[in-house]
């Protein structure tokens, strides 16, 4: 495992101390910051990490261009919303259902893993375009089971909800309740999960994926099936989403198509992919950082720089807090124009510096 | 035919072509290549631009499929299999534009090109003798090399594991006069070791050092067949088959 972190990290300095504090930062939330919207912050941020990154596997990885990546995450979410709606709350009964939205993932990933073979890029981007959007259309009609538009809101086992006190003394001031447990447990399987995905890249299998993407004649030329190692990352891909789905689920205690799988969700996973830098597995942790951090605070951040600016007619204006989503976009266009591969991308072509400093000395 | 040529597998050439027909697009590229390739032996395959032989080596791979004929390696026919399977049957492929993984590092390159992803100690450190410069930008992507340094990678990577034939498509395209006299040595080693070759070349002067064997080809047929000893001492040919006197001088 080591190894495979020593391979596959960004060696810019910059970078590791940059990954470091965001998941540091992560982890420390409720020593660090006040508040449940920090909390609430923190465990979207690593739940979309795992998300990004799951899509990174397909999108950098295989060079697979899929718009259905938030319809597994969907299926994680809605299959413990479900199975917690319609029986009663426990580890066995949320196992069952992870089960059941991995077999479903795993499903629909393979066929349209098959559909993939038979259509190219921007043809298979629309089609799976058409099955997320079929997608949103089946949770409203089959409103009965999913709770429609409105989604579905239940209740979790005891133990990971606010009402579980252990302990009456804090821990270094922060009260150690079950809502603190469900955040370690979200965090926790969120870095066991980008561990696993590290380790996957790190693997002759990830080097193979890495060779496909960039001359897919040739590795068929060396003798590697093509065809079982796309699938394969297809699959792997659609599992981890499906995971993190899971995370989601648990976490906000409420499942709707708005928070997992409208084509919003979609579009910021792909925007978090690319800020990031794509094929780099590690850009997931600071796009879905800037992205997240923008979204929920930019409008803070606005609202006090027009405090400050308050004297300035024109320049307040522009600060407005209803703005922010135009600063967001040029927010997007100037990480774009700057870091075309991305902020990871940007800053790794790392070891043939170091070789090259190596050759010169 | 079978019997016979088991009987001694080392009379039996490594490949056979017999009247392999290919269209790519509705265009008739081969029309009728026969010949076949000595085992142990570097059959170079010469003719103008243009004439089908890099389309002879896609064939062959499998990369185009041949409408008609035969190809036979070790006397099974392997012309309806794909590309991977023919791989996986000790073919090893080194094309013009040399097709390494220009992300991968050179050491990632050469690990990939073995299947287990193991690499041999012994069968590297001899790679590594045969081209040296790889050991120094070990750790650097593939696309970082300079072109002969490309070139000697791509080479490395089909030597990595032994191969029963290797089909190498002009190593000499586009290199310095110099790096030239290093991949002639690279491959004298190669043919030190018995390893069957079939290579396309320009360059007269290196397929005269290295070839045993030769195939001439016009207009997507074979036009000769037979040993590159003959044709070497023969000017009158080698105008009226290749068109020139060629990069001779070299």
């Amino acid at each position: 495992m080591f190894q495979a972190l020593r391979d596959t990290l960004p060696s810019n300095r910059w970078i590791r101390a940059l990954l470091l504090i965001i998941v540091v930062g992560i982890v420390l939330t409720p020593w660090l910051f006040e508040g449940t919207r920090a909390l609430d912050t923190a465990a979207r941020l690593s739940i979309f990490i795992v998300l990004a990154a799951s899509y990174d596997l397909l999108l950098g990885y295989t060079g697979v261009v899929s718009f259905a990546h938030a319809l597994f995450f969907g299926i994680g979410a809605y299959s413990v919303a479900i199975a917690f709606d319609q029986f009663a709350p426990g580890f066995g009964v949320m196992a069952m259902a992870i089960l059941a939205g991995l077999s479903v993932s795993l499903v629909v990933a393979f066929v349209m893993g098959l559909v993939s073979l038979r259509v190219k890029t921007i043809f298979y981007a629309m089609i799976t375009l058409a099955v997320a959007s079929a997608a949103t259309v089946l949770v409203s009609q089959f409103y009965h089971l999913t709770g429609g538009e409105d989604g579905l809101t239940y209740r979790l086992p005891r133990v990971l909800t606010p009402a579980f006190r252990p302990f009456d003394d804090p821990l270094f001031g922060v009260r150690l309740t079950g809502k603190l447990f469900n955040f370690y447990t979200v965090i926790f399987v969120a870095i066991l999960l980008f561990l696993l995905m590290v380790r996957i890249v790190a693997s002759p299998f990830g080097r193979v994926l890495k060779a496909l993407r960039e001359n897919d004649f040739r590795a068929e030329a060396i003798g590697y099936n093509t065809l079982v190692y796309r699938t394969t990352a297809t699959l792997l891909s659609a599992a981890f989403a499906t995971l993190a789905g899971v995370l989601m689920a648990i976490w906000l205690r409420y499942t709707g198509p708005d928070s997992v799988l409208s084509l919003d969700i979609m579009i910021d996973v792909l925007l978090m992919v690319v800020i990031g830098g794509m094929g780099t597995l590690y850009g997931a942790i600071i796009g879905a950082t800037v992205l997240l951090l923008a979204q929920m605070y930019l409008q803070t951040l606005m609202g006090s720089t027009q405090d400050v600016l308050g004297g300035w007619p024109i320049l307040a204006n522009l600060f407005d807090p209803n703005r922010w989503l135009l600063w967001l976009g040029l927010l997007f266009i100037a990480s774009v124009y700057f870091f075309p591969q991305g902020i990871v991308g940007r800053f790794s072509h790392p070891r043939a510096t170091e070789a090259e400093a190596e050759v010169r000395t | 035919m079978m019997t016979d040529a088991t009987t001694d597998a080392r009379v039996m050439p490594m490949l056979t072509l017999q009247d392999v027909h290919t269209e790519v697009d509705g265009y008739h590229i081969l029309e009728g290549v026969s010949f076949s390739v000595p085992r142990h032996q570097v059959t170079m395959l010469l003719g103008r631009n243009g004439v089908g032989k890099t389309s002879t080596l896609r064939t062959i791979m499998g990369l185009w499929r041949a409408n008609r004929g035969t190809i036979a390696l070790n006397g099974e026919n392997i012309e309806s299999l794909n590309t991977m399977n023919i791989a996986r049957k000790g073919l090893h492929y080194v094309p013009e534009n040399m097709g390494i993984f220009a992300s991968l590092t050179v050491g990632e390159n050469l690990r990939i090109a073995c299947r287990s992803q193991r690499l041999e100690g012994e069968r590297l450190d001899w790679v590594l003798q045969l081209f040296p410069a790889l050991h120094t930008f070990w750790h650097w992507p593939a696309g970082h090399l300079s072109g002969g340094q490309k070139q000697m990678l791509a080479i490395a990577r089909a030597v990595i594991e032994p191969c029963d034939l290797l089909l190498v498509d002009e190593p000499s395209k586009g290199l310095a006069p110099a790096i030239i006299q290093n991949l002639i040595q690279a491959f004298e080693a190669l043919k030190s070791e018995q390893t069957t070759i079939l290579m396309v070349e320009q360059n007269l002067h290196m397929a005269q050092r290295l070839g045993d064997h030769l195939v001439v080809m016009e207009d997507g047929r074979t036009l000769h067949e037979g040993r590159m000893a003959d044709f070497a001492t023969d000017s009158k040919r080698q105008a009226e088959w290749l068109g020139l006197s060629m990069e001779a001088s070299v």
